[in-house]
Protein backbone atom coordinates (compact mmCIF):
# COMPACT_ATOMS: atom_id res chain seq x y z
CA UNK A 1 0.00 0.00 0.00
CA UNK A 2 3.09 2.27 0.58
CA UNK A 3 3.90 2.20 -3.10
CA UNK A 4 0.41 3.31 -3.75
CA UNK A 5 0.41 6.30 -1.60
CA UNK A 6 3.69 7.65 -2.93
CA UNK A 7 2.46 7.33 -6.23
CA UNK A 8 -0.83 8.86 -5.14
CA UNK A 9 0.90 12.13 -3.16
CA UNK A 10 2.84 12.41 -6.42
CA UNK A 11 -0.17 12.68 -8.78
CA UNK A 12 -1.81 15.04 -6.05
CA UNK A 13 1.58 16.87 -6.03
CA UNK A 14 1.78 17.23 -9.58
CA UNK A 15 -1.78 18.24 -10.18
CA UNK A 16 -1.64 21.04 -8.19
CA UNK A 17 1.73 22.15 -9.47
CA UNK A 18 -0.23 22.64 -12.62
CA UNK A 19 -1.00 25.47 -14.06
CA UNK A 20 -4.35 24.55 -15.53
CA UNK A 21 -5.43 23.60 -11.67
CA UNK A 22 -4.87 27.18 -10.78
CA UNK A 23 -6.67 28.58 -13.49
CA UNK A 24 -9.50 26.55 -12.79
CA UNK A 25 -9.52 27.77 -9.96
CA UNK A 26 -9.58 31.20 -10.47
CA UNK A 27 -12.46 30.54 -13.12
CA UNK A 28 -14.49 28.64 -10.42
CA UNK A 29 -14.10 31.59 -7.68
CA UNK A 30 -14.87 34.23 -10.54
CA UNK A 31 -18.26 32.26 -10.81
CA UNK A 32 -18.91 32.76 -7.56
CA UNK A 33 -18.19 36.04 -7.35
CA UNK A 34 -20.92 36.03 -10.12
CA UNK A 35 -23.39 34.37 -8.14
CA UNK A 36 -23.12 37.26 -5.18
CA UNK A 37 -23.74 39.80 -7.85
CA UNK A 38 -26.44 38.00 -9.28
CA UNK A 39 -28.03 37.41 -5.67
CA UNK A 40 -27.89 41.15 -4.86
CA UNK A 41 -29.98 42.50 -8.40
CA UNK A 42 -32.54 39.65 -7.55
CA UNK A 43 -35.26 40.26 -5.13
CA UNK A 44 -36.20 38.12 -2.61
CA UNK A 45 -34.39 34.85 -4.48
CA UNK A 46 -31.01 35.77 -3.55
CA UNK A 47 -30.63 32.82 -0.99
CA UNK A 48 -31.48 30.69 -4.37
CA UNK A 49 -29.51 32.01 -6.49
CA UNK A 50 -26.31 32.06 -4.37
CA UNK A 51 -26.54 28.46 -3.82
CA UNK A 52 -28.10 27.40 -6.87
CA UNK A 53 -25.17 29.24 -9.22
CA UNK A 54 -22.61 28.63 -6.48
CA UNK A 55 -23.20 24.64 -6.52
CA UNK A 56 -23.13 24.80 -10.39
CA UNK A 57 -19.91 26.22 -10.17
CA UNK A 58 -18.41 23.70 -7.92
CA UNK A 59 -20.16 20.71 -10.35
CA UNK A 60 -19.03 22.56 -14.04
CA UNK A 61 -15.29 22.89 -12.97
CA UNK A 62 -15.11 19.94 -10.83
CA UNK A 63 -15.66 18.00 -14.17
CA UNK A 64 -13.85 20.47 -16.03
CA UNK A 65 -10.83 18.98 -14.24
CA UNK A 66 -11.51 15.87 -13.26
CA UNK A 67 -12.59 15.09 -17.12
CA UNK A 68 -9.81 17.12 -18.80
CA UNK A 69 -6.90 16.47 -16.34
CA UNK A 70 -7.84 12.94 -15.99
CA UNK A 71 -7.59 11.65 -19.23
CA UNK A 72 -4.15 12.69 -19.35
CA UNK A 73 -3.30 10.83 -16.56
CA UNK A 74 -1.98 8.04 -17.89
CA UNK A 75 -1.88 8.65 -21.46
CA UNK A 76 1.15 11.19 -20.60
CA UNK A 77 3.03 8.00 -18.38
CA UNK A 78 2.80 6.67 -21.61
CA UNK A 79 3.66 8.76 -24.03
CA UNK A 80 6.29 10.40 -21.83
CA UNK A 81 7.98 6.80 -20.69
CA UNK A 82 7.65 7.88 -17.28
CA UNK A 83 6.40 4.65 -16.02
CA UNK A 84 9.12 2.92 -17.72
CA UNK A 85 10.83 3.91 -14.18
CA UNK A 86 8.08 3.82 -12.20
CA UNK A 87 8.17 -0.30 -13.42
CA UNK A 88 11.51 -0.55 -13.01
CA UNK A 89 11.35 0.70 -9.21
CA UNK A 90 9.12 -2.26 -8.83
CA UNK A 91 5.42 -0.95 -8.32
CA UNK A 92 3.46 -3.32 -10.22
CA UNK A 93 0.89 -1.89 -12.81
CA UNK A 94 -2.28 -2.22 -10.47
CA UNK A 95 -0.18 -0.03 -7.69
CA UNK A 96 0.78 2.82 -10.65
CA UNK A 97 -3.35 2.86 -11.53
CA UNK A 98 -4.81 2.43 -7.81
CA UNK A 99 -2.14 5.02 -7.08
CA UNK A 100 -3.08 7.79 -10.40
CA UNK A 101 -6.83 7.08 -9.37
CA UNK A 102 -6.45 8.26 -5.32
CA UNK A 103 -3.85 11.04 -5.92
CA UNK A 104 -6.16 12.75 -8.40
CA UNK A 105 -9.38 12.47 -6.37
CA UNK A 106 -7.37 13.84 -3.61
CA UNK A 107 -6.68 16.71 -6.07
CA UNK A 108 -10.46 17.09 -7.49
CA UNK A 109 -11.30 16.62 -3.52
CA UNK A 110 -8.78 19.80 -2.63
CA UNK A 111 -10.17 21.23 -5.09
CA UNK A 112 -14.08 21.16 -4.20
CA UNK A 113 -13.04 21.59 -0.11
CA UNK A 114 -11.37 24.97 -1.45
CA UNK A 115 -14.65 25.68 -3.42
CA UNK A 116 -17.12 24.37 -1.10
CA UNK A 117 -15.31 26.44 1.88
CA UNK A 118 -15.80 29.80 -0.26
CA UNK A 119 -19.22 29.01 -0.93
CA UNK A 120 -20.19 28.42 2.40
CA UNK A 121 -18.47 31.66 3.82
CA UNK A 122 -20.27 33.58 1.06
CA UNK A 123 -23.75 32.05 2.63
CA UNK A 124 -22.66 32.59 6.23
CA UNK A 125 -21.89 36.40 5.28
CA UNK A 126 -25.27 36.67 3.46
CA UNK A 127 -27.85 38.10 5.19
CA UNK A 128 -31.27 35.56 5.66
CA UNK A 129 -28.97 32.63 3.89
CA UNK A 130 -28.05 29.80 5.94
CA UNK A 131 -25.89 26.64 5.47
CA UNK A 132 -27.66 23.78 5.24
CA UNK A 133 -27.00 20.39 5.99
CA UNK A 134 -28.37 19.32 2.55
CA UNK A 135 -25.54 21.90 0.72
CA UNK A 136 -22.93 20.11 2.74
CA UNK A 137 -24.61 16.53 2.15
CA UNK A 138 -24.78 17.94 -1.96
CA UNK A 139 -20.80 19.09 -1.86
CA UNK A 140 -20.22 15.22 -0.39
CA UNK A 141 -22.33 13.43 -2.93
CA UNK A 142 -20.70 15.17 -5.49
CA UNK A 143 -17.22 14.18 -4.74
CA UNK A 144 -18.93 10.48 -5.18
CA UNK A 145 -20.16 11.50 -8.73
CA UNK A 146 -16.68 12.81 -9.55
CA UNK A 147 -15.08 9.28 -8.13
CA UNK A 148 -16.91 7.84 -10.80
CA UNK A 149 -15.80 10.24 -13.61
CA UNK A 150 -12.61 9.95 -12.89
CA UNK A 151 -12.75 5.94 -13.20
CA UNK A 152 -14.01 6.36 -16.57
CA UNK A 153 -11.31 8.50 -17.56
CA UNK A 154 -8.77 6.39 -16.28
CA UNK A 155 -9.86 3.40 -17.66
CA UNK A 156 -10.12 5.34 -21.30
CA UNK A 157 -7.05 7.30 -20.85
CA UNK A 158 -5.49 3.76 -20.96
CA UNK A 159 -6.26 2.90 -24.06
CA UNK A 160 -6.86 5.85 -26.23
CA UNK A 161 -5.56 9.35 -26.55
CA UNK A 162 -6.28 12.44 -24.56
CA UNK A 163 -9.10 13.66 -27.28
CA UNK A 164 -11.11 10.51 -27.44
CA UNK A 165 -11.01 10.04 -23.36
CA UNK A 166 -12.47 12.95 -23.07
CA UNK A 167 -15.49 12.56 -25.63
CA UNK A 168 -15.65 9.06 -23.73
CA UNK A 169 -15.59 10.35 -20.65
CA UNK A 170 -18.35 13.22 -21.59
CA UNK A 171 -20.59 11.13 -23.09
CA UNK A 172 -20.28 8.79 -19.99
CA UNK A 173 -21.52 11.16 -18.16
CA UNK A 174 -24.20 13.12 -20.06
CA UNK A 175 -25.46 8.94 -20.24
CA UNK A 176 -25.56 9.07 -16.94
CA UNK A 177 -27.46 11.99 -15.68
CA UNK A 178 -30.19 10.69 -18.36
CA UNK A 179 -30.36 7.43 -16.70
CA UNK A 180 -34.21 7.48 -15.62
CA UNK A 181 -35.05 8.91 -19.29
CA UNK A 182 -33.10 5.69 -21.20
CA UNK A 183 -35.49 3.29 -19.80
CA UNK A 184 -38.41 5.78 -20.71
CA UNK A 185 -36.89 5.63 -24.13
CA UNK A 186 -36.44 1.93 -24.07
CA UNK A 187 -39.83 1.31 -23.45
CA UNK A 188 -41.21 3.41 -25.55
CA UNK A 189 -39.16 2.40 -28.65
CA UNK A 190 -39.98 -0.79 -27.96
CA UNK A 191 -43.47 -0.11 -28.24
CA UNK A 192 -43.03 1.97 -31.21
CA UNK A 193 -41.34 -1.40 -32.97
CA UNK A 194 -37.76 -0.46 -32.69
CA UNK A 195 -36.49 -3.30 -30.23
CA UNK A 196 -32.95 -3.04 -31.23
CA UNK A 197 -32.69 0.70 -30.04
CA UNK A 198 -34.54 -0.10 -27.54
CA UNK A 199 -31.84 -2.92 -26.01
CA UNK A 200 -29.04 -0.75 -27.27
CA UNK A 201 -30.93 2.10 -24.57
CA UNK A 202 -31.23 -0.44 -22.06
CA UNK A 203 -27.73 -1.65 -21.91
CA UNK A 204 -26.20 1.28 -21.66
CA UNK A 205 -28.81 2.21 -18.58
CA UNK A 206 -27.58 -0.63 -16.85
CA UNK A 207 -23.94 -0.40 -18.17
CA UNK A 208 -22.99 3.07 -16.96
CA UNK A 209 -23.76 4.38 -13.39
CA UNK A 210 -26.86 6.48 -13.00
CA UNK A 211 -25.42 10.21 -11.79
CA UNK A 212 -27.97 12.01 -11.42
CA UNK A 213 -28.45 10.23 -7.93
CA UNK A 214 -25.64 12.39 -7.19
CA UNK A 215 -27.60 15.62 -8.04
CA UNK A 216 -29.70 17.28 -5.11
CA UNK A 217 -28.77 20.75 -5.96
CA UNK A 218 -33.22 21.52 -6.06
CA UNK A 219 -33.60 20.41 -2.58
CA UNK A 220 -30.58 21.91 -1.81
CA UNK A 221 -32.17 25.41 -3.28
CA UNK A 222 -35.57 24.82 -2.32
CA UNK A 223 -34.36 24.22 1.30
CA UNK A 224 -36.07 20.67 1.80
CA UNK A 225 -35.27 18.99 4.93
CA UNK A 226 -32.37 16.62 4.92
CA UNK A 227 -34.81 13.94 5.67
CA UNK A 228 -36.99 14.21 2.72
CA UNK A 229 -33.78 12.74 0.58
CA UNK A 230 -34.67 9.59 2.80
CA UNK A 231 -32.13 6.88 4.01
CA UNK A 232 -31.64 5.60 0.23
CA UNK A 233 -29.15 8.47 -0.10
CA UNK A 234 -26.50 6.92 2.31
CA UNK A 235 -26.26 3.69 0.01
CA UNK A 236 -25.14 6.44 -3.38
CA UNK A 237 -21.83 6.34 -1.83
CA UNK A 238 -21.70 2.41 -1.40
CA UNK A 239 -23.19 2.60 -5.24
CA UNK A 240 -20.33 4.80 -6.07
CA UNK A 241 -17.29 3.05 -4.27
CA UNK A 242 -18.33 -0.26 -6.27
CA UNK A 243 -18.80 1.38 -9.64
CA UNK A 244 -15.44 2.82 -9.73
CA UNK A 245 -13.86 -0.12 -8.48
CA UNK A 246 -15.52 -2.14 -11.36
CA UNK A 247 -14.18 0.65 -13.69
CA UNK A 248 -10.53 0.01 -11.62
CA UNK A 249 -10.51 -3.47 -12.36
CA UNK A 250 -11.23 -3.40 -15.40
CA UNK A 251 -8.44 -1.17 -16.18
CA UNK A 252 -6.17 -2.70 -14.66
CA UNK A 253 -6.71 -6.27 -15.96
CA UNK A 254 -6.52 -4.37 -19.45
CA UNK A 255 -3.01 -2.77 -18.26
CA UNK A 256 -1.62 -5.59 -16.83
CA UNK A 257 -1.11 -7.89 -20.25
CA UNK A 258 -0.39 -4.72 -22.15
CA UNK A 259 3.17 -3.98 -24.21
CA UNK A 260 4.05 -0.72 -23.60
CA UNK A 261 5.22 1.17 -26.83
CA UNK B 1 29.77 -15.56 -11.94
CA UNK B 2 26.92 -14.67 -14.35
CA UNK B 3 24.64 -12.03 -13.02
CA UNK B 4 22.22 -11.63 -15.82
CA UNK B 5 21.09 -14.94 -18.18
CA UNK B 6 18.91 -14.15 -21.11
CA UNK B 7 17.53 -17.63 -22.97
CA UNK B 8 16.12 -17.45 -26.65
CA UNK B 9 14.67 -14.38 -25.91
CA UNK B 10 12.19 -13.20 -28.94
CA UNK B 11 9.74 -10.27 -29.11
CA UNK B 12 7.12 -10.14 -31.87
CA UNK B 13 5.00 -7.76 -32.49
CA UNK B 14 1.73 -7.37 -34.32
CA UNK B 15 1.08 -4.62 -36.90
CA UNK B 16 -2.13 -3.58 -38.86
CA UNK B 17 -3.81 -6.93 -40.51
CA UNK B 18 -2.26 -9.02 -38.03
CA UNK B 19 1.07 -8.93 -39.63
CA UNK B 20 3.76 -9.98 -37.24
CA UNK B 21 7.25 -8.18 -37.00
CA UNK B 22 10.22 -10.17 -35.26
CA UNK B 23 11.91 -7.59 -33.00
CA UNK B 24 14.12 -9.88 -31.31
CA UNK B 25 15.16 -13.28 -32.52
CA UNK B 26 16.44 -16.01 -29.94
CA UNK B 27 18.62 -13.90 -27.84
CA UNK B 28 21.06 -15.88 -25.95
CA UNK B 29 23.58 -14.31 -23.59
CA UNK B 30 25.47 -13.65 -19.84
CA UNK B 31 26.37 -10.91 -18.34
CA UNK B 32 29.05 -11.35 -15.48
CA UNK B 33 29.09 -9.15 -12.00
CA UNK B 34 31.24 -6.60 -11.85
CA UNK B 35 31.49 -6.06 -16.09
CA UNK B 36 30.38 -3.25 -18.45
CA UNK B 37 28.45 -4.90 -20.93
CA UNK B 38 28.34 -3.16 -23.76
CA UNK B 39 24.63 -3.82 -25.81
CA UNK B 40 25.02 -2.15 -29.30
CA UNK B 41 23.04 -2.08 -32.82
CA UNK B 42 22.11 0.13 -34.92
CA UNK B 43 18.63 2.16 -34.72
CA UNK B 44 15.93 -0.79 -34.83
CA UNK B 45 18.00 -3.41 -33.82
CA UNK B 46 16.40 -4.74 -31.00
CA UNK B 47 18.01 -3.19 -27.67
CA UNK B 48 15.31 -1.14 -26.47
CA UNK B 49 13.13 -4.23 -26.67
CA UNK B 50 15.58 -6.16 -24.84
CA UNK B 51 15.81 -3.40 -22.14
CA UNK B 52 11.85 -3.38 -22.35
CA UNK B 53 12.11 -7.06 -21.57
CA UNK B 54 14.21 -7.21 -18.54
CA UNK B 55 12.25 -4.81 -16.90
CA UNK B 56 8.63 -6.24 -17.60
CA UNK B 57 7.30 -3.09 -19.59
CA UNK B 58 7.07 -5.48 -22.49
CA UNK B 59 6.52 -9.33 -22.76
CA UNK B 60 8.02 -11.93 -24.75
CA UNK B 61 6.83 -13.89 -26.72
CA UNK B 62 9.19 -16.52 -26.08
CA UNK B 63 12.29 -17.24 -24.06
CA UNK B 64 13.00 -16.27 -20.37
CA UNK B 65 15.53 -14.13 -18.44
CA UNK B 66 17.00 -14.64 -15.06
CA UNK B 67 18.77 -11.72 -12.53
CA UNK B 68 21.10 -13.58 -10.06
CA UNK B 69 19.31 -17.06 -10.78
CA UNK B 70 15.59 -15.29 -10.08
CA UNK B 71 12.83 -14.81 -12.38
CA UNK B 72 12.78 -10.71 -13.25
CA UNK B 73 9.57 -9.98 -11.47
CA UNK B 74 10.90 -11.40 -8.37
CA UNK B 75 13.83 -9.41 -8.99
CA UNK B 76 12.12 -6.19 -9.71
CA UNK B 77 9.96 -6.50 -6.40
CA UNK B 78 13.47 -6.86 -4.93
CA UNK B 79 14.69 -3.98 -6.39
CA UNK B 80 17.84 -5.55 -7.64
CA UNK B 81 17.47 -3.45 -10.98
CA UNK B 82 18.23 0.41 -11.71
CA UNK B 83 17.56 1.63 -15.06
CA UNK B 84 17.93 4.79 -16.93
CA UNK B 85 15.52 5.23 -19.82
CA UNK B 86 17.24 7.22 -23.54
CA UNK B 87 16.19 10.93 -23.49
CA UNK B 88 14.83 10.80 -19.82
CA UNK B 89 11.62 13.00 -19.05
CA UNK B 90 10.95 12.45 -15.65
CA UNK B 91 8.34 14.54 -13.44
CA UNK B 92 9.00 17.97 -14.43
CA UNK B 93 7.33 19.52 -11.25
CA UNK B 94 9.71 18.06 -9.17
CA UNK B 95 12.76 19.11 -7.66
CA UNK B 96 15.57 17.17 -7.51
CA UNK B 97 15.87 16.61 -4.57
CA UNK B 98 11.81 15.57 -4.31
CA UNK B 99 12.33 13.55 -7.10
CA UNK B 100 14.97 10.97 -5.43
CA UNK B 101 13.18 10.79 -2.53
CA UNK B 102 9.83 9.68 -4.20
CA UNK B 103 12.11 7.01 -6.36
CA UNK B 104 13.48 6.00 -2.87
CA UNK B 105 9.82 5.62 -1.00
CA UNK B 106 8.58 3.97 -4.32
CA UNK B 107 11.14 1.32 -3.70
CA UNK B 108 10.33 1.25 0.17
CA UNK B 109 12.99 3.09 1.39
CA UNK B 110 11.45 4.88 5.02
CA UNK B 111 11.39 8.66 4.77
CA UNK B 112 14.75 9.45 6.64
CA UNK B 113 16.86 6.81 4.80
CA UNK B 114 15.47 8.36 1.48
CA UNK B 115 16.55 11.49 2.67
CA UNK B 116 19.93 10.58 3.34
CA UNK B 117 20.25 8.48 0.16
CA UNK B 118 18.97 11.12 -1.91
CA UNK B 119 21.63 13.60 -0.25
CA UNK B 120 24.32 11.25 -0.83
CA UNK B 121 23.11 10.80 -4.52
CA UNK B 122 22.87 14.01 -4.97
CA UNK B 123 26.60 14.93 -4.24
CA UNK B 124 27.51 11.56 -6.08
CA UNK B 125 26.12 12.90 -9.40
CA UNK B 126 27.36 16.50 -8.75
CA UNK B 127 23.95 18.02 -8.48
CA UNK B 128 24.02 19.04 -4.86
CA UNK B 129 23.68 22.73 -6.23
CA UNK B 130 20.63 21.98 -8.19
CA UNK B 131 18.80 19.76 -5.42
CA UNK B 132 15.87 22.93 -4.76
CA UNK B 133 15.68 23.30 -8.74
CA UNK B 134 12.73 21.85 -10.42
CA UNK B 135 13.51 19.14 -13.06
CA UNK B 136 12.03 21.33 -15.58
CA UNK B 137 14.86 23.57 -15.63
CA UNK B 138 17.94 21.38 -15.80
CA UNK B 139 19.84 20.95 -18.32
CA UNK B 140 19.77 17.76 -20.73
CA UNK B 141 23.31 16.83 -18.95
CA UNK B 142 21.62 17.97 -15.76
CA UNK B 143 18.82 15.45 -16.64
CA UNK B 144 20.95 12.71 -17.34
CA UNK B 145 22.72 12.86 -14.05
CA UNK B 146 19.71 12.64 -12.15
CA UNK B 147 18.45 10.11 -14.20
CA UNK B 148 21.60 8.15 -13.11
CA UNK B 149 20.70 9.02 -9.53
CA UNK B 150 17.56 7.52 -9.84
CA UNK B 151 18.49 4.24 -11.34
CA UNK B 152 21.11 3.83 -8.01
CA UNK B 153 18.65 4.69 -5.67
CA UNK B 154 18.04 0.93 -4.79
CA UNK B 155 21.40 0.35 -4.57
CA UNK B 156 20.84 -2.47 -7.61
CA UNK B 157 23.07 -5.37 -8.75
CA UNK B 158 22.31 -4.92 -12.49
CA UNK B 159 22.49 -1.04 -13.91
CA UNK B 160 20.50 -0.66 -17.01
CA UNK B 161 21.67 1.98 -19.24
CA UNK B 162 19.28 2.94 -22.49
CA UNK B 163 21.66 5.38 -24.65
CA UNK B 164 22.76 7.04 -21.50
CA UNK B 165 24.81 9.91 -23.53
CA UNK B 166 22.46 10.65 -26.28
CA UNK B 167 22.19 14.03 -27.15
CA UNK B 168 25.19 15.03 -24.44
CA UNK B 169 27.65 17.67 -25.55
CA UNK B 170 31.23 16.49 -24.81
CA UNK B 171 31.93 17.36 -21.30
CA UNK B 172 28.22 16.43 -20.33
CA UNK B 173 29.56 12.59 -21.81
CA UNK B 174 33.20 12.98 -20.37
CA UNK B 175 31.42 13.36 -17.04
CA UNK B 176 28.94 10.58 -17.64
CA UNK B 177 31.76 8.20 -18.65
CA UNK B 178 33.58 9.17 -15.55
CA UNK B 179 30.35 8.19 -13.27
CA UNK B 180 30.25 5.20 -15.07
CA UNK B 181 33.80 4.32 -14.25
CA UNK B 182 33.19 5.17 -10.65
CA UNK B 183 30.32 2.35 -10.65
CA UNK B 184 32.45 0.08 -11.75
CA UNK B 185 34.95 0.67 -9.24
CA UNK B 186 32.46 -0.08 -6.59
CA UNK B 187 31.35 -3.44 -8.64
CA UNK B 188 28.42 -2.72 -10.09
CA UNK B 189 27.50 -4.16 -12.66
CA UNK B 190 26.26 -2.02 -16.41
CA UNK B 191 24.71 -3.34 -19.17
CA UNK B 192 25.33 -0.46 -21.33
CA UNK B 193 22.68 0.27 -24.37
CA UNK B 194 24.43 2.36 -26.91
CA UNK B 195 24.85 2.73 -30.41
CA UNK B 196 27.86 5.56 -30.04
CA UNK B 197 30.67 3.27 -30.52
CA UNK B 198 32.87 5.23 -29.05
CA UNK B 199 32.01 5.67 -25.83
CA UNK B 200 31.30 1.37 -25.91
CA UNK B 201 35.18 1.10 -27.06
CA UNK B 202 36.29 3.30 -24.04
CA UNK B 203 33.91 1.71 -21.41
CA UNK B 204 33.15 -2.10 -22.26
CA UNK B 205 35.24 -5.16 -21.08
CA UNK B 206 32.66 -7.27 -23.77
CA UNK B 207 30.19 -6.67 -26.41
CA UNK B 208 27.26 -7.76 -27.95
CA UNK B 209 26.32 -6.21 -31.34
CA UNK B 210 22.50 -6.86 -32.63
CA UNK B 211 21.39 -6.46 -35.43
CA UNK B 212 17.52 -6.84 -36.84
CA UNK B 213 16.61 -8.55 -33.93
CA UNK B 214 19.93 -10.97 -34.33
CA UNK B 215 22.93 -11.04 -32.00
CA UNK B 216 25.51 -11.27 -34.55
CA UNK B 217 28.82 -10.75 -32.25
CA UNK B 218 29.53 -11.49 -28.31
CA UNK B 219 32.86 -11.58 -27.20
CA UNK B 220 35.62 -8.76 -25.65
CA UNK B 221 36.36 -5.17 -27.33
CA UNK B 222 40.15 -6.97 -27.58
CA UNK B 223 38.93 -10.80 -29.40
CA UNK B 224 36.34 -8.47 -31.85
CA UNK B 225 38.79 -5.52 -33.01
CA UNK B 226 41.91 -8.46 -33.38
CA UNK B 227 39.66 -10.55 -35.23
CA UNK B 228 39.33 -7.79 -38.19
CA UNK B 229 42.25 -6.85 -40.35
CA UNK B 230 45.51 -4.91 -38.56
CA UNK B 231 47.99 -3.44 -39.62
CA UNK B 232 51.40 -1.35 -38.83
CA UNK B 233 52.07 2.45 -39.14
CA UNK B 234 55.57 3.87 -39.03
CA UNK B 235 56.10 7.39 -38.86
CA UNK B 236 59.52 9.61 -39.45
CA UNK B 237 60.33 13.09 -38.81
CA UNK B 238 62.70 15.15 -41.85
CA UNK B 239 62.72 12.91 -44.23
CA UNK B 240 65.00 13.66 -47.56
CA UNK B 241 63.50 13.64 -50.81
CA UNK B 242 65.16 10.14 -51.83
CA UNK B 243 64.25 8.55 -48.83
CA UNK B 244 60.93 9.42 -49.46
CA UNK B 245 60.52 7.98 -52.87
CA UNK B 246 62.18 5.06 -51.92
CA UNK B 247 59.76 4.34 -48.75
CA UNK B 248 57.21 5.26 -50.42
CA UNK B 249 58.01 2.00 -53.26
CA UNK B 250 58.30 -0.27 -50.09
CA UNK B 251 55.21 0.56 -48.06
CA UNK B 252 51.59 -0.53 -48.53
CA UNK B 253 50.27 3.19 -48.02
CA UNK B 254 51.95 6.72 -47.15
CA UNK B 255 50.30 9.99 -45.99
CA UNK B 256 51.83 13.12 -44.21
CA UNK B 257 50.07 15.06 -41.06
CA UNK B 258 51.97 17.96 -39.81
CA UNK B 259 55.48 16.80 -41.10
CA UNK B 260 54.91 13.79 -39.99
CA UNK B 261 55.13 11.10 -42.58
CA UNK B 262 53.56 8.04 -42.03
CA UNK B 263 53.85 4.64 -43.50
CA UNK B 264 51.53 1.51 -43.83
CA UNK B 265 53.18 -1.50 -43.75
CA UNK B 266 50.85 -5.27 -43.69
CA UNK B 267 53.23 -7.17 -41.11
CA UNK B 268 55.35 -6.88 -38.37
CA UNK B 269 58.21 -7.79 -41.28
CA UNK B 270 57.11 -5.04 -43.65
CA UNK B 271 57.18 -2.39 -41.01
CA UNK B 272 60.97 -3.62 -39.57
CA UNK B 273 62.18 -3.68 -43.32
CA UNK B 274 60.69 -0.17 -43.44
CA UNK B 275 62.34 1.63 -40.25
CA UNK B 276 65.75 -0.15 -41.30
CA UNK B 277 65.68 0.98 -44.71
CA UNK B 278 64.83 4.41 -43.43
CA UNK B 279 67.54 4.19 -40.65
CA UNK B 280 70.53 3.18 -42.91
CA UNK B 281 69.69 6.95 -44.77
CA UNK B 282 69.97 8.48 -42.02
CA UNK B 283 66.13 9.06 -40.83
CA UNK B 284 64.64 9.47 -37.33
CA UNK B 285 61.86 6.91 -36.37
CA UNK B 286 59.32 8.93 -34.42
CA UNK B 287 56.13 6.31 -33.92
CA UNK B 288 55.76 2.33 -35.06
CA UNK B 289 52.49 1.37 -33.83
CA UNK B 290 50.12 -1.71 -34.51
CA UNK B 291 46.79 -0.55 -35.64
CA UNK B 292 43.89 -2.59 -35.23
CA UNK B 293 40.92 -0.65 -36.40
CA UNK B 294 37.95 0.84 -34.63
CA UNK B 295 34.71 -0.66 -33.61
CA UNK B 296 33.42 1.68 -35.70
CA UNK B 297 35.10 0.26 -38.26
CA UNK B 298 34.03 -3.41 -37.58
CA UNK B 299 30.38 -2.51 -36.83
CA UNK B 300 30.30 -0.55 -40.57
CA UNK B 301 32.08 -4.39 -41.83
CA UNK B 302 29.78 -6.08 -40.03
CA UNK B 303 26.24 -4.63 -40.03
CA UNK B 304 26.91 -2.99 -43.76
CA UNK B 305 27.76 -6.28 -44.86
CA UNK B 306 24.65 -7.81 -43.69
CA UNK B 307 21.92 -4.59 -44.86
Amino acid sequence: MNKVLTIAFNTYKEAVRNKVFYILVVFAVGLLMLALLLATLSLGEDDRIIKDVGLSAINWFGLLLAVFVGVNLIYDELDKRTIYTIIASGATRWQFILGKFLGFFMTVTAMVAVMGFLLCTLIAFWPGSNITPTLILALILFLFEMMIVIGFAILFSSFSTPVLSAVLTLMCWIIGHLSEDLLEWSKQLSDKGSPAVAALLKGLYYIIPNLELYNIKQEVVYREDIGQLGYTVLLHPIYAVCATAILLLITIVTFNWRDFK
Amino acid sequence: MSILRIQNLSKDYVGGWGRKHRALNNLNLEVEEGEIFGFLGPNGAGKTTTIKILLRIIFPSSGKAWLLDKELDEALKMHKIGYMPENPYFYRFLTGDEFLKFYAQLTGVPREDAKKKADRLLKVVGLDHARRTRISDYSKGMVTRIGLAQALITDPVLLLLDEPMSGLDPIGRKEIRNLIHQLKEEKKTIFFCSHILADIEMLCHRIAILNKGNLVKLGTVKEILDSGPTHYTVSFDDLSPETLAQLSQLAAGVGEYGGVTNFTATDHDHARKLVETAQAQGARLREMRLDRGTLEEYFVREVGSRE
